[in-house]
């Protein structure tokens, strides 16, 4: 499977020399292509997006901010990256090592709140808040803050049996929720109470 | 579906979908018999009254009803045909906590014994009057629900009785579909089933 990093560059230059642009230890040079800002994992086709915002859906119409982690699976390397998706398309990406995390990270981690900051205003989370949900996710890259999964997400739907519904609301509920059947019942053969019960 | 996936402990409380070693299962039939306590020079009797709505009122010529009639707005004991087996609480948790007089029972049926066609039929839940339970252990046989056999009883016939086992939580969700659909003759899709909870 193709890795797809973090979508961010400069829409200038959607395949120059960016900072950002990570290698894997086999020299292939990932590919940046805008506007996916999605954690790809290797073993699954699900797309996940870990981030702080509830919309990570990449739409230039719908400005958003959210931060990203892109774990390159067996590569033990990270992206962070910070994107405005109000259509400046600017924004920038980090590589760190997990095998890192807490000393050289912290500084890397404050240079990326910095500059994300820089790219797209102020934050609405304070730099240690960013740490530590950054670091939350890294040590336990399958669990996130908020996991968004918009096709599958379901929403449970609770009746509320306080509210006084009438006839006819409830007689087309069961029309809603409901058909008549297509197959007929199909006859048995026999007789249950000519059998005994024991 | 294997047992495991269909069976669970029994809980503290009593639920829906709870199994019964035996417990008492009415089927009435006709005629309808009142059974009175006469009092008679030599003690007590109970003596039967065959009802018929056409039959001549009391104290009419050719009336063989009681002599202060019928009373079937506050109750008769009447005569019915009863069997004693393995049954299933129909009734939800939520109502056995508010409802100290009422508990509906369905009567199961061991699958073992009729044709084998028959047997395909009921596995498969294409019958809607039934609900196929799997086996379980050496305890229950293959079986089945009868949801035609529903029995009201009190609480106390439960008292003594044993609990084998439960359904779980998926199996009862199945339990209510294919009530639903024996009720209806319509079909609900799970997932709208499954998206729907009511709170007690």
């Amino acid at each position: 499977m193709i890795e797809r990093t973090i979508a961010i560059s400069n829409s200038s230059s959607p395949g120059g020399n960016t900072p950002w642009m990570d290698t894997t230890t086999s020299g292939e040079e990932h590919t940046l292509q805008e506007n996916s800002l999605l954690l790809i994992e290797p073993s699954t086709s699900i797309t996940r997006t870990y981030g702080t915002t509830a919309n990570a859906s990449v739409n230039p119409t719908i400005a958003c901010r959210f931060m990203a982690i892109q774990r390159i699976d067996n590569y033990e390397k990270y992206l962070l990256g910070v994107e405005d998706t109000s259509g400046l398309s600017v924004s920038f990406a980090s590589s760190f090592d997990l095998s890192f995390l807490e000393e050289s990270t912290k500084a890397h981690i404050h240079t990326c709140y910095r500059l994300s900051g820089l790219f797209c205003g102020n934050l609405e989370y304070p730099e240690e808040q960013f740490r530590s949900g950054l670091i939350a996710l890294l040590e336990h890259p399958r669990t996130s803050t908020q996991v968004i999964q918009e096709e599958e997400e379901r929403e449970t739907i609770y009746a509320d049996t306080n509210q006084v519904l009438t006839f006819r609301d409830l007689a087309n509920a069961l029309d809603r929720i409901s058909r008549p059947t297509e197959v007929e019942d199909i006859p048995l053969p026999f007789d249950p109470d000519d059998y005994p019960v024991v | 579906m294997k047992a495991e996936e269909f069976y669970r402990d029994v809980d503290l409380q009593w639920c829906q979908g709870d199994i019964i070693r035996e417990i008492p299962h009415i089927h009435l039939k006709p005629p309808l018999t009142v059974i009175r306590k006469e009092h008679v020079k030599y003690g007590e009797r109970l003596t039967p009254y065959a009802y018929s709505s056409s039959a001549p009122q009391t104290g009419m010529p050719g009336s063989n009803s009681p002599q202060d009639g019928y009373k079937f707005g506050q109750g008769e004991q009447v005569l019915a045909f009863c069997q004693a087996a393995f049954g299933m609480i129909l009734t939800h948790g939520c109502e056995i906590d508010k409802d100290e007089r009422h508990r509906t029972v369905a009567l199961i049926r061991p699958l073992s014994g009729v044709p084998s066609e028959g047997q395909e039929i009921i596995k498969a839940n294409q019958k809607l009057s039934y609900y196929y339970l799997p086996a379980y252990g050496e305890i229950l046989g293959e079986s089945y629900v009868d949801f035609r056999r529903i029995t009201t009883l009190h609480p106390d016939f439960l008292k003594n009785t044993e609990r084998i086992v439960s359904l779980t939580d998926d199996a009862v969700k199945v339990l209510q579909l294919q009530f639903f659909r024996y009720l209806t003759r319509r079909e609900i899709t799970p997932e709208v089933l499954d998206q729907l909870s009511i709170h007690p």
